[in-house]
């Protein structure tokens, strides 16, 4: 067995695991760190296929960003009239049962489907200079949707501002 | 690496998103597991673009990436005011749009 290999193995796992526990964790700051740690090995996943802009794109405004944000809304808000909160679940079963159909049917047609088949087979895998050729697709044959999208974040911003903004009772003004 | 292992490992990470979405209580874990299930989905992007050995995976990916961040400030900011306005942080007791 190659190193490589276990390598691999030791990856899918950690990432599965950490998955698991931010979905189970009682405390929510903590299934926020392990969230971290599972957009972490993800990004390890990217730099192995070869996408490093996208893992470093990954890291910055996942890992940093999201996290960032989920752990002050936690903290702002984890106590509520004076009383610690406790996280619990609810409708466990049905729940369970509706994921893990999810999750069979997508292996069974990604397993019976000859497209992914012969690309298992054989994958291209070819090791272009990645950064150069993703800037010149994106600005080239999807610069439309790259500025649609800034439109988005702008709307993102302005909506998250208005929504969040404390309303000023008409004695202050 | 190979395509098949990392296939699965994504559709299961998207599953215990999924259940998360689910059973929690809690808007901001639900939150958590919205992220579990789109970061499932670009590692299936990415793994798939890289099988046909094409760059729009990795465009799609990073599309996908930008539009989870403004989706995740919107809903942040939506939960905030949801927890000044009815006092309360889990799912199931915000009923404002029950008829």
């Amino acid at each position: 067995m190659k190193v490589e290999t276990i390598a691999f193995f030791i990856l899918c796992l950690g990432l599965v695991a950490s998955s698991i526990a931010v979905v189970i964790s009682k405390h929510l700051l903590r299934s926020a760190i392990f969230l971290a740690l599972s957009l972490l090995l993800t990004a390890i996943f990217y730099i192995s296929f070869g996408a490093e802009l996208l893992a470093g794109v990954q890291i910055l405004l996942y890992a940093g960003g999201i996290i960032t944000l989920i752990v002050f809304v936690i903290l702002l808000t984890e106590r509520i009239e004076m009383k610690k909160l406790e996280e619990t679940h609810r409708g466990v079963i049905p729940a369970l049962l509706a994921s893990s159909l999810v999750f069979f049917i997508l292996v069974y047609f990604t397993w019976a489907s000859p497209k992914v088949q012969s690309l298992a087979k054989s994958p291209s895998s070819s090791t272009f200079g990645i950064s150069k050729t993703l800037s010149e697709n994106l600005f080239q044959e999807w610069v439309l949707p790259f500025e649609v999208l800034s439109l988005l974040l702008l709307a993102a911003i302005i909506g998250a501002l208005v929504l969040a903004r404390r309303e000023r009772k008409e004695k202050e003004i | 690496m190979s395509l098949y292992p990392t296939l699965w490992v994504a559709f299961l990470v998207f599953s215990v998103g999924l259940f998360g979405v689910l059973s929690r209580r809690h808007l901001v874990a639900i939150i958590m597991g919205i992220e579990l299930m789109f970061n499932a989905a670009n590692l299936a992007l990415v793994t798939i673009g890289w099988a046909y050995g094409v760059i729009t995976g990795q465009i799609i990916a990073l599309f996908a990436i930008a539009i989870t961040v403004s989706e995740v400030a919107v809903g942040l900011a939506l939960f905030l005011l949801l927890e000044r306005v009815r006092k309360t942080v889990y799912a199931d007791e915000t009923n404002l749009m029950k008829g």
